[in-house]
């Protein structure tokens, strides 16, 4: 009889964790979509310089590095959606091309209009923005410190709602132009190289 | 209706019209004034309203893309500078309300956009966000002009008042126009009807104004004076009619009795065949029926005063009065040793010859009949007036008392029953001088004796307007 209450105890503990990871998943999914969504936005809020695109119908390019579960949500996101009458292509980069000490990487992020950091990369951030400095691509990520570190855009998930920081010094460095509107619902914040 | 208008008292009308004029033309400006004054508020309002939801739909885009309430609501917030939003509200595209912004009692807009019926009291904006061509989700807000209409209604209340203060000034106005139009009608209307009534033609109207009314009033009371001295004339001319019938029928009479007295004794002395009584009789006979003719004679020429006129003309008064006293030589003969003295040169006149030479005539035989005393003087002078020349014929005989000296000229009124007089001849001679506009009367002659003059004016009347008071 005590065993079989172990054993009971045991499979409710069990189905009980099963339950909260299968939980956890769920919101992760539900958080990627909305990020993804936000990504959007704020590509819908900003606006490049003609010379950051090689041709007149060239893509607005979004390039993600790793984390190919969101980028296939992003690519839902902007099917058929377009940005002053153009595309709007994902990328996607893998993180170990850039941990090589190849200069391609840093070509292929220079080369897009916005780059996507996940929080899970979060020790490649000081790699990037240095690769991107002077640069007219908007960083994005929702790494911790993002902002504070230099990126322009930085996700930051709240209980209720989905906030963001933007480091206006950072986008200022660069010929992009982000919405006052935008930066009106973001939390300033200021730090990193100009 | 025009009938019915025409019954209304003049009073009325006055005030009618007083109202029209003054009520009408304010509450007509005053009514297109709030009219347009409305109209434009509520097209201001409308359209500050409306670019104000624009606004916000604009600042709503980022909140909606970033699914932001707080900020939905931040932006909504703005609204509370126009207090005729009662709520506003973003919905996100699938109609679900995403930020609200209400004033203090207004009820919530419903949780979706379904919910909410378009045009119930029409009082709703509606304004969708877009970014790009991309629909986000809308704005609505639901509104109430009452600013504007609660001016409507002080509008309309100021229009009603200038109204009332309009129509207050013009009932005070008739009251004070009714001195000065309706209270001289009134008058002149009421003394026509008192005159019509009583025949009292000595009213008048009380004059109050100075203008076509008083000159109303005046020409109505002139009109009442003319009428007056018409019917006082008519009533003095019957109570002449009446004396003047008694008179002739009376002093016809007289000869006619004596000539029927003498007839019936004439009768006698013929069944008697007393011839010499007979001679006498008819002797007494011929005299009465000449003194019938020359009354008749003297009536004729009395009516033929006032029938028959001659033009005025210059007249020689010396020449006039020397001829006449020669050709009455004959008769100055007849009644005495008389003489008379004529002043020289007696100034000319304008009158009718005829009757200016009878004038005299019948003064100078007056005189001799009347006037010769111990002596037996007529005298004939003149004096000049301003305006007039007086002439005299003076004797020196017993002279009239003065209770007579009115009676002489009045016809058939003799001092003396005897003798041959008709009794006309100084009647003839006041009735001439009123022909020409002049008049006669009679004083005493200092040391005794009768002394009349007559006066006759510088200006003779013109015959259009006869001044003679003709009686038969």
């Amino acid at each position: 009889m005590k065993r079989l209450c172990v054993i009971a105890v045991g499979v409710f503990s069990l189905w009980l964790g099963q339950r909260a990871m299968a939980q956890a998943r769920d919101e992760d999914h539900r958080l990627d979509k909305v990020k993804s969504a936000f990504i959007l936005n704020f590509l819908r809020y900003t606006r490049w310089p003609s010379d950051a695109f090689a041709h007149g119908d060239s893509p607005v390019v979004v390039l993600v590095i790793g984390r190919p579960d969101l980028v296939e949500y992003l690519e839902q996101i902007v099917k058929g959606q377009s940005i002053d009458g153009r595309p709007i292509e994902v990328r996607t980069l893998s993180p170990a091309s850039m941990r090589d000490n190849d200069d391609h990487w840093r070509d292929q992020v220079r080369a897009a209009q916005a780059v996507y950091l996940p929080r899970e990369l979060d020790e490649l951030a000081g790699r990037l923005l240095a690769a991107l400095s002077g640069a007219n691509v908007l960083t994005i990520s929702d790494a911790p410190g993002f902002a504070r570190a230099g990126g322009m855009l930085q996700l930051r998930p709240r209980q209720d709602r989905m906030a963001f920081a933007a480091n206006i010094s950072a986008i200022k460095a660069t010929r992009l132009e982000v919405s006052s509107k935008l930066l009106k619902l973001a939390e300033i914040v200021h730090g990193g190289e100009p | 209706l025009t009938q019915r208008l025409g019954a209304i008292p003049f009073q009325t009308k006055l005030l009618a019209a007083l109202l029209a004029v003054g009520v009408i033309p304010v509450v007509l400006v005053c009514t297109l004034l709030s009219g347009l004054h409305f109209f434009q508020a509520r097209q201001m309002a409308m359209e500050s309203l409306r670019s104000q939801i624009r606004v916000v739909a604009i600042h709503s885009q980022a909140a909606l893309s970033f699914d932001d309430p707080e900020a939905g609501r931040e932006t909504l917030a703005a609204l509370a500078a126009q207090p005729s939003i009662r709520w506003a509200a973003i919905y996100r595209r699938s109609g679900d309300l995403f930020a609200v912004y209400r004033v203090n009692q207004e009820p919530l807009p419903p949780q979706q956009m379904a919910g909410i019926h378009r045009g119930d009291d029409g009082m709703l904006l509606h304004e969708p966000v877009h970014l790009n061509d991309q629909n986000l989700g809308v704005v609505l807000a639901s509104y109430s002009l009452t600013e504007v209409y609660s001016q409507l209604r002080r509008d309309v209340g100021l229009s009603l008042l200038a109204g009332a203060v309009a129509a207050g000034l013009a009932v005070v106005l008739s009251f004070h126009l009714r001195r000065f139009l309706v209270a001289p009608l009134r008058e002149l209307v009421d003394t026509a009807h008192r005159v019509t009534q009583t025949a009292d033609y000595s009213a008048r109207a009380a004059k109050h104004t100075q203008d076509e009314f008083g000159d109303l009033t005046d020409t109505f009371n002139l009109m009442l004076q003319r009428i007056e001295a018409q019917d006082d004339q008519l009533q003095h001319r019957h109570d002449e009619m009446q004396q003047f019938l008694y008179t002739v029928s009376h002093d016809l009479k007289s000869p006619l009795v004596t000539i029927s007295g003498f007839v019936g004794l004439m009768r006698e002395d013929l069944a008697q065949q007393q011839y010499e009584e007979l001679k006498n009789s008819m002797e007494h006979l011929g005299r009465a029926s000449q003194h019938m003719g020359q009354l008749i004679d003297d009536l004729l020429e009395l009516s033929r005063i006032g029938r028959v006129r001659a033009q005025p003309e210059p007249i020689a008064v010396d020449a006039l009065v020397r001829d006449l006293v020669a050709d009455l030589r004959p008769q100055i003969e007849r009644f005495g040793p008389a003489h008379i003295e004529v002043e020289p040169d007696l100034p000319g006149v304008i009158a009718d010859r005829v009757r200016l030479t009878q004038v005299f005539s019948n003064l100078i035989i007056n005189a001799l009949k009347y006037g010769l005393g111990e002596r037996a003087v007529i005298e004939i002078g003149a004096r000049r007036m301003p305006g007039e020349t007086r002439f005299f014929v003076r004797d020196h005989g017993r002279g009239i008392g003065p209770e007579y000296r009115q009676r002489v000229f009045v016809l058939f009124q003799r001092l003396q029953k005897q003798g041959e007089g008709t009794g006309v001849g100084l009647t003839i001679v006041s009735r001439i001088l009123q022909s020409h506009g002049g008049r006669v009367w009679l004083e005493e002659t200092p040391g005794g004796g009768a002394t009349f003059w007559f006066a006759l004016p510088d200006q003779p009347p013109s015959h259009d307007h006869p001044a003679t008071k003709d009686s038969p």
